[in-house]
């Protein structure tokens, strides 16, 4: 990005940024940026209930039915080949706590340089600071659902998978050129988790979702008789998908207003009849036995036992999510920024990623699975990594294929789930 | 005009010191009923009890940094690990805990070197000044009072990367603009709390130096400040605490790793459960650290006392804000 | 007046930074309100007031009256914050005079010990009493030895409990200026009106309590209006929708989404609640002032 942070730096530039990304992005495509910029009208809620086509950046919205290609603009174009890398230090930025310091330690040492990880807590503070052009790291880990807004942004820079030979090595092939990046243009994938449904055993005998017509309506059908104890994540997008697939709804990137709506009103309805906690600490509250049925992130269930008090023992922790894949999964990316001044260090880094030893090393810190053929749920277990009773919380390439992966949507789309999902949280 | 403490109090009880002691005491039961804040026992209940409440949670907070599972509420056994024997993640072997505890206490710092002597005399000024614009400056004062936290942090956010005219394109996310974050909110909580006291300390002491032929500045110096002193030395505590612990805002003015503070690590936990009572650990440090601080300024206060005064003011007292004069 | 001038220089500083630091960046909060949000779903705000478009401003204060949908938030928050003021006056007013006008040998040791807490974050004190409060805890523990068989479940998104947390976060704020006032008040005063036939309770009432009226305003200022934006406190200790706090709506639609300018016609309204207190603080601060000057 050399003619962006040259000029940056002078603070004339940071706001004519965005403009200029939106002029990018319409060069880019055309038609169809009015729909995916266009300013949201108050109250939001006025859409009129078809689906969008487009997306960000008038890209289509991309779905695993409907891969998206994303674009590389003359002026954004990946490193040559076989380049040496640079001294450093290499600027990762990161959720807290989103990788093990040993993998990175493991980097430094077989590189000789330097890495700093700089933290985020939120998806738009991140954003907002990277697209400013007020912050300056290499290595980003971008969330699907603002993928193809940074790439049409021209907020990342495309890959050159050259450096990248674990991508085809290690990763499933499925993933080689995912649906939501076709090609690898941009990302390279990290983790991926499931969401469903965790308990106690102990405090729940002879549960198991399972066993229900509709195991996702576990919440509904047991919650009541435990008011009090019973938990959903606090997250827009995972609470009202847990609403969709209660109501049959497989589609959980909808923008339907009406099948939205339902959602809302069957977990509104399950605020009051369970008195339902609203939090993503789960994997606490199922430790400490304050709830004993919560929806959970695969990666927190799996390091639940670390976080139970002596005495309770980790087979009483279980956790489901459809064997046949049919459930909701995010799938979490790594990309190079397009202001990036150690890029050929950049593409080393996420290839060491995807080196199946730091795959492993990684888990052990994370309990969050990473897409590679080596790490199944036998291996994990065997390992010693994972108590045998959770292994439902590793899936195989097979489910993975199946699952409803949280895609994109349009802004107008974004708008209606915001306020379904602040209806729900203020029941 | 500055009396110590005690000094004070004897003025104050001309009447015979010795004298009424076993009068009272033999009136004892009466004057409990008639007067129970006199006599001070619900009060001295109410203290202790609040102070075990308030303390309590602290005590419990340093224990867990030396629990063995990961979890920072359930109670999984002893060991040192998150101190010192996990190689990876024990306090004493992350550099980063370490450049994050140096920068606390660096932010901290500036915080209270700005804040608080910007807050007195912008109370100073309100309180006398009292012209036009002097009730808006007021009220204004209160604005990031009750902006909540993240609003702030987002404004700043907008000010700071989208508006490019000096002086916001001149503060860059980082230190910078930390620390104008950080005195922006905390400047309120000084001017509240110096405002009051001087309300109470009223004009007269400063009437009486100026008749006696003190400059305004001499007589602020030598009469007012050291009237304030309570009040100032409670703003500093106060700033101080609200920078050591603040999150959301210093968060998002923070570039990079190098600006990374304590509270960052302790309140980000987006990403499920990888926080661990390492964490816990850093707080138990940041605790000491402060207590240490206080204790050499006490120590360094007490050698200048003796020097300049043999007053029997107690310097600790001064120190925490307490009494002085 | 030569004197008006150096008081105002002395606040110069002081206004300069507010103008800068304070006006500009809730002209920015207005200007979001007002404004839209990009592709990558930034706010952007609207600076020049004739782009304005005001439909969140008026949905976000629709909603905040009786029956809508911002309400039940708006009616939680200003009963809990009620209650919680009311309590930190009864527990931090007898607190602080103790320290301030009884405590002898322990007083710099009282002080100590109140400031203590303030170095140790909220999250971890509180975190602390989630592990004593939780249904099989200490806190349950001990009300069952003492014959309480039935003891409350404390974090069953229970409004006494969201109450009680936010005393606790909130009341070291309240202590601290009012003790600064109290030890002040010159005890000569005090002793005039017993000399004059009040009873301790009447010098209290009528010399103590009135003279220490500042601090109190202070206090109840620190610690009424960042309570009015608390969303954290809930979220740790209810986490429950049952409770929730306009802070806590403000939160959802400022940390993220396409919806910030609804967000901040939120705090808006925040203010706009505020405004009432605010004036009185003002009001108040300038009459004190005026009759001390």
């Amino acid at each position: 990005m050399t003619d962006l942070s040259g000029a940056g730096e002078g603070g004339t530039d940071r706001r004519t940024f965005i403009k200029r990304a939106a002029a990018a992005a319409m060069g880019a495509s055309g038609a169809g940026l009015l729909a995916a910029c266009g300013t949201t009208t108050a109250g939001g809620t006025s859409g009129s209930g078809t689906t969008a086509a487009l997306g960000p950046g008038g890209l289509p919205l991309a779905r695993p039915y409907r891969p998206v290609t994303l674009p590389i603009y003359s002026d954004n174009r990946a490193i040559e080949s076989g380049l040496t890398p640079e001294k450093g230090p290499l600027q990762l930025y990161n959720w807290d706590s989103y990788i093990n310091p040993d993998v990175v330690k493991a980097f430094e040492r077989k590189h000789g340089v330097k890495v700093q990880i700089s933290t985020f807590t939120t998806i738009d503070e991140a954003v907002a600071k990277i697209s400013s052009g007020a912050v300056q790291f290499d290595v980003f880990v971008p969330e699907l659902v603002f993928l193809e807004r940074l790439a049409v942004g021209k907020v990342l820079q495309p890959l050159n998978l050259s450096y990248i030979p674990n991508l085809t090595a290690n990763v499933w092939p499925s993933l080689h050129s995912p649906w939501y990046d076709v090609g690898s243009r941009y990302t390279v994938p990290y983790t991926i988790y499931t969401t469903g449904i965790g308990w106690r055993a102990d405090k729940l005998p002879g549960f198991n979702p399972a066993k229900l017509a509709n195991p996702w309506s576990a919440l509904w059908v047991q919650g009541p008789k435990i008011a009090g104890k019973v938990g959903l994540l606090d997250d827009q997008h995972e609470g009202l998908a847990m609403g969709l697939l209660h109501n049959g709804v497989s589609d959980v990137n909808t923008e339907n207003p009406r099948l939205i709506n339902a959602s809302k009103n069957a977990l509104v309805q399950l605020v009051s009849s369970a008195n339902m906690k609203f939090d993503t600490n789960e994997y606490q509250h199922l430790a400490d036995g304050s709830l004993w049925l919560h929806q959970a992130w695969s990666g927190d269930m799996a390091s639940v036992p670390t976080y139970a008090p002596q005495g309770t023992k980790p087979s009483v922790f279980k956790y489901w999510w459809p064997t046949d894949g049919r459930g909701p999964i995010n799938n979490d990316t790594f990309a190079i920024l397009r202001g990036a001044r150690n890029p050929v260090l950049a593409h080393l880094f996420l290839n060491h990623l995807l080196d199946t030893q730091q795959v492993f090393k990684n888990f052990t810190f994370l309990y969050y699975q990473q897409p590679i053929n080596a790490m199944t749920p036998e291996a994990v277990v065997k390992g010693g990594l994972l108590t045998p009773n959770l292994n439902t919380t590793i899936i195989r390439e097979s489910q993975f294929k199946n699952g409803l992966v949280q895609g994109p949507l349009s802004t107008q789309g974004e708008v209606l789930w915001q306020n379904a999902w602040a209806a729900v949280k203020s029941a | 005009m500055t009396v110590t403490g005690i000094g004070a109090r004897e003025l104050a009880t001309p009447a015979a010191p010795a004298g009424p002691e076993p009068v009272r005491r033999r009136r004892l039961l009466p004057a409990v009923l008639r007067n129970p804040w006199g006599r001070p026992r619900f009060l001295v209940l109410t203290t202790w009890v609040y102070i075990a409440w308030a303390l309590l949670p602290v005590g419990i907070a340093m224990l867990f940094s030396f629990n063995s599972g990961r979890s920072r509420s359930v109670w999984q056994g002893f060991s040192l690990r998150w101190w010192w024997t996990d190689p990876s993640f024990s306090v004493f072997h992350d550099p980063d805990y370490t450049h994050a505890l140096v920068h606390s206490l660096e932010l901290a710092a500036l915080d209270m070197l700005i804040a608080t002597p910007l807050g007195v005399l912008l109370a100073l000024g309100l309180a006398r000044w009292r012209g036009r614009g002097s009730g808006a400056a007021n009220g204004l004062m209160l604005v990031p009072l009750v902006t909540p936290e993240i609003v702030m942090a987002v404004s700043l956010l907008v000010v700071f990367t989208q508006l490019a005219i000096v002086p916001f394109a001149l503060i860059h996310l980082g230190t910078g603009a930390q620390v104008v974050g950080q005195v922006t909110f905390s400047l309120s909580y000084v001017v509240v709390i110096v405002r009051s006291r001087l309300a109470s300390i009223g004009p007269e002491y400063e009437e009486a130096a100026r008749d006696l032929g003190a400059t305004p500045i001499a007589a602020l110096r030598l009469v007012l400040l050291p009237l304030l002193l309570p009040a100032i030395l409670a703003s500093m505590l106060i700033v101080f605490a609200l920078s050591i612990d603040d999150f959301v805002v210093t968060q998002y003015m923070s570039s990079n790793a190098s600006t990374t503070t304590i509270p960052m690590f302790l309140y980000a936990n987006a990403r499920g459960g990888t926080t661990t009572p390492a964490l816990n650990a850093l707080a138990t440090i940041l605790v000491v650290t402060t207590l240490i601080g206080i204790g050499v300024a006490y120590l360094i206060y007490t050698a200048l006392g003796r020097r300049a005064s043999t007053g029997e003011v107690s310097a600790l007292r001064d120190l925490s804000g307490l009494e002085t004069a | 007046m030569e004197s008006r001038s150096h008081w105002r220089a002395f606040a110069l500083p002081g206004v300069v930074w507010l103008g800068l630091f304070v006006v500009v960046p809730a002209y920015a909060v207005l200007a979001m309100a007002m404004g839209r949000v990009n592709f990558l779903l930034q706010p952007v705000p609207a600076w020049n007031p004739f782009g304005w478009n005001p439909g969140y401003v008026s949905k976000a204060f629709s909603g905040a009256l009786p029956g809508g949908e911002y309400w039940p938030a708006v009616r939680n928050t200003l009963v809990y914050v009620s209650v919680a003021l009311a309590l930190c006056f009864a527990v931090g007013y007898p607190v602080a005079y103790y320290v301030a006008r009884h405590a002898r040998r322990t007083k710099g040791l009282l002080i100590m010990l109140l400031v203590i807490p303030f170095w140790v974050s909220y999250l971890l004190r509180m975190l602390a009493w989630i592990g004593l409060l939780s249904s099989d805890g200490y806190v349950n523990q001990l009300l069952q030895t003492v014959g309480i068989t039935h003891p409350p479940n404390w974090l069953n998104g229970n409004p006494y409990s969201v109450i009680l947390a936010l005393v606790y976060g909130y009341i070291p704020y309240f202590i601290l200026p009012v003790f600064a006032g109290i030890d002040r008040i010159d005890r000569s005063q005090i002793e005039a009106a017993r000399d004059l036939g009040a009873t301790p309770w009447e010098a209290f009432l009528r010399v103590t309590l009135p003279l220490s009226r500042p601090s109190i305003i202070a206090g109840a200022a620190l610690v009424v209006l960042p309570m009015f934006g608390d969303y954290y406190t809930n979220d740790l200790i209810s986490a429950s929708p049952h409770t929730n706090m306009l802070g806590n709506e403000i939160n959802l639609f400022v940390q993220g989404g396409p919806q910030v300018n609804l967000g901040a016609s939120l705090v808006l309204v925040l203010m706009a609640i505020l405004a009432v207190g605010m004036a009185y603080y003002v009001y108040v601060t300038a009459r004190d002032a005026r009759r001390f000057a």
